[in-house]
Formats: C-alpha cells, structure tokens, sequence
C-alpha cells in the first residue's frame, strides 16, 4: 500500500514538472531568453553528454528503477529525474536561466564511447534509415 | 518492462517516441513537440520567418537566440570533428540545387541547374562567441545535418530529465536514447529502403544511432538525379560511394556526424570510422556490405 502510495506520489511530482518545463518552453514571457541547451544542461559534441550522463545514470532519491538490457545495470531517480537537467523541484526553471546556452563548442576528435551493440531480437522500438 | 509509442509526420519524415513507463506517454510527446516547436524557429531554413533564414542577409555582429546558438555550436563542433566534411555553410550550395523547400514540395523535376563546381564559404568564415555571431551577408546557413539529431539529444534527454522513464526518440531515423531501456533491451531495425538488406541491433541505454544516405531524399533536376548529402569542397552532392551508412555512439549527434561525413569521404571513411572505434555499418552503391569492429554480426538476407 505504502509502495503504491509512494509510486503514486512520484508521478504526481513528475508529471507537475513536465508541466512547469513545458510552460516554460512554449508559454511563460521568459521561454525566449531560455535556450535549450541551458534547459536541458546539454554539453556540447566535445564535452560532456547529457545522454550519456544519463546511461550511467545518478541515484539521488529514495524510489528508484533499475533495469538490465545488457547485463549491466542502468539506474535513474524517479522522485527527482535530475541526471540530465538541471531543473528546479519548485518551479520547472533551469538553474541557468539565459545568457550563453552551454558551454561553448569544442575542438575535439572526441568521438565519445562506442557502445556495445548485439544482435537484435524480437519487434522492433524503432527504425533507423537514411534522411 | 512494456512500452507505449507515439508517430508522427515531422520535417518530411517519421518522428516516433518510445517510453518505458507507459503512463507518461501523452506528457512526454507535449515536451516533445514544444521542444521541437522551438528547434523549428530557430532552425527550419524552409521557413522564412525563421530565426536562420532571417539571418541570410544579415551581416557583422548578429546575436543569436540561445536555442540558435547551441544548435549552431553543436554545428561547428561537428565541423571541427569532421575536418569540414560537416558544414554549416552548405545552405546556398543546396538551394542552388534544387532542395530550396519541404522535399514534399520538391517537384520530380524541375528543370536544369547549373553544376558549379564551388567550394562552400566554409564554417571558418563565421565566429560564435557566445550567443554572438559573427557572418558575411549572403552566407546561408543550413543545419540540417546537425539539427535533426542534436534535437533528438535533447528531446531524449528533455523526457527523461523531466519525467524520468526511459525513452527513445528518432528523428526520421536519427535516434537518441535516456534512461533505463526495457527489458529487451533497445530493439532498433536497420534499414535505409525497402529493398536494401536489414538488420536489427540492440541498443543499449543512453547511446544513440544514425543512418545516412545518399539515395534517401532525393529529387531530380534536368534529368540529373541529385541528393541532399553536399561535399562541401564542391557545393556537389557527395559522390555515392556509399548507399547508407550506420554509426552507433553516446550520442545522437556524433552518430550522425560520422555517417554524413562518411558519405562525403567515401571509400576512405571505412577505415577513418574503425580509428574512431564506432560500430558502423556501410552499404555500398554495388550492395556490399562493409563492418567496422562492434557492428554485430548476423546480417539478414
């Protein structure tokens, strides 16, 4: 009961962000003077990777998931989803509210890690074809 | 662990959301789509009242919205990687050859162009600092080799941060991973056109693929066949080499950028890809396929 309670109240809480983040994207008077990557915290091609970041996942709340696809092990927050933003609990606005959207573009040969794929079974999520 | 999915037409192609958590699906495609809402402002050079095509005559100091300054620095960023084989300048190269809308609207033929064999201006000619851009007047900026990808980062990462399933995002096949995968791992099918051989791979969490083509997007001009993939050295499309190429990496974004530059190296690239350590995949113009080391192997007939 508890458990439920408790998965109840995460979503509640996530789902009340989506709605601050998405108010400050498309409707708030500030929406223009924030960028994307300072919503997001998104690093840049040579730097550090939102997506990455959030294959490792950080761990900062009480209820959490986990789950296996390839034998190691992907942790994310459910009470604060915060691995890949920086989003404020209180009212869905960045940390960095404006001004330069990330940290600037890198010279890099900096290709990241290679993923380990394996062969593919069962349907499909998705399709990737030429565009 | 199930999944729920949502698809729809964007940009001349196929977007489709993937969430692990079922419940958040309908949440999940309103950040989508206003995060994309605001990539399109900035980014859609078929628009004229966008923030890019606005910038064409513009010239000196201009300052960029942040959202056009990060996806305009995440473009240079791919310049540098590529050697300019990815370049955000190629704009008026692609004009001139036809692709000047919606490829929708791109008529099967419509007429000759002329083939000038002319280096683009080059990403070195502009200056970023900050969110101020610094541009000769008739340089045209397109970055739709960058863009598509870069927003399905960032859309993936958007979903993720704010509700925190895991998630999927392609955009017309550039597709971007946050979060746990389910169970199954990220089953992603690969595949350019209905009658080039297939494979499917298992993606794992937080890392992305992207597929390139050079027979995908294409129109005809003066009976020349032409696609939307430009050697920036010539203004040219790239030489088709290569029908497709396919890269995994951490992210969208450098999965993208090895497989256009990939096309624009031809046969080199196979041998560039493997120094980078990318799993990548290359379908020849002749139907061989070629592997670097990490693609899986297994390939279906």
């Amino acid at each position: 009961m508890d458990e439920q309670r408790e998965q109840i109240s995460d979503r509640d809480r996530a789902l009340r962000r989506a709605g601050a983040l998405r108010r400050t994207l498309v409707g708030s008077a500030a929406a223009g003077s924030l960028g994307i990557a300072a919503v997001l915290g998104l690093g840049t091609l040579g730097g550090s990777s939102t997506t990455a970041q959030s294959s490792t996942g950080t761990t900062s709340g009480s209820s959490s998931s986990t789950s296996s696809s390839t034998g190691s092990s992907s942790t994310h927050s459910s009470d604060d989803g915060s691995s890949a933003g920086s989003f404020s609990e209180d009212d869905g606005t960045s940390d960095d509210d404006g001004g330069s959207s990330s940290s600037g573009s890198n010279s890099t040969s900096n290709t990241g890690t290679a993923p380990s794929l394996s062969n593919g079974s069962g349907s499909s999520h998705a399709t990737t074809s030429g565009s | 662990m199930s999944t729920a999915a949502a698809e729809w037409e964007l940009w001349s192609t196929r977007a489709r959301l993937v969430v692990t958590n079922p419940s958040m699906l309908t949440t999940a495609r309103e950040l989508v789509d206003s995060y994309l809402a605001k990539v399109d402002d900035a980014a859609n050079r078929f628009r004229a009242d966008s923030e890019i095509s606005r910038l064409t005559e513009r010239s000196g100091w201009v300052t960029l919205s942040p959202t056009l300054t990060h996806l305009l620095e995440e473009a240079l960023a791919v310049a540098r990687m590529t050697d300019g084989d990815v370049d955000p300048t190629v704009g008026g190269a692609v004009r001139r050859l036809g692709y000047d809308r919606d490829l929708r609207l791109v008529t099967e033929d419509g007429g000759p162009v002329r083939a000038v064999i002319s280096p683009v201006p080059g990403y070195r000619s502009l200056r970023l600092d900050g969110s101020r851009l610094h541009k000769v007047a008739g340089v045209e900026l397109d970055l739709g080799a960058t863009a598509k990808a870069a927003a399905a980062d960032g859309a993936a990462a958007l979903v993720h941060g704010a509700l925190g399933t895991g998630v999927l995002v392609s955009l017309g096949g550039d597709i971007a991973t946050a979060g746990a995968a389910p169970g199954s791992g990220w089953q992603v099918h690969v595949q350019d056109r209905d009658q080039d051989p297939w494979t499917q791979v298992e993606l794992p969490a937080g890392s992305a693929i992207a597929t390139s083509s050079t027979v995908s997007r294409q129109w005809r001009r003066g009976g020349r066949t032409l696609h939307h993939v430009v050697d920036p050295r010539t203004g040219q499309p790239a030489r088709p080499v290569w029908r497709s190429v396919t890269v995994a990496a951490d992210t969208c974004l450098r999965a993208n950028a090895v497989t256009t530059a990939a096309l624009v190296r031809g046969e080199p690239a196979v041998d560039w890809v493997r120094g980078l350590g990318l799993p990548a995949r290359f379908l020849r113009a002749d139907g061989v396929l070629v592997h670097t080391d990490g693609w899986p192997t297994g390939e279906a007939a």
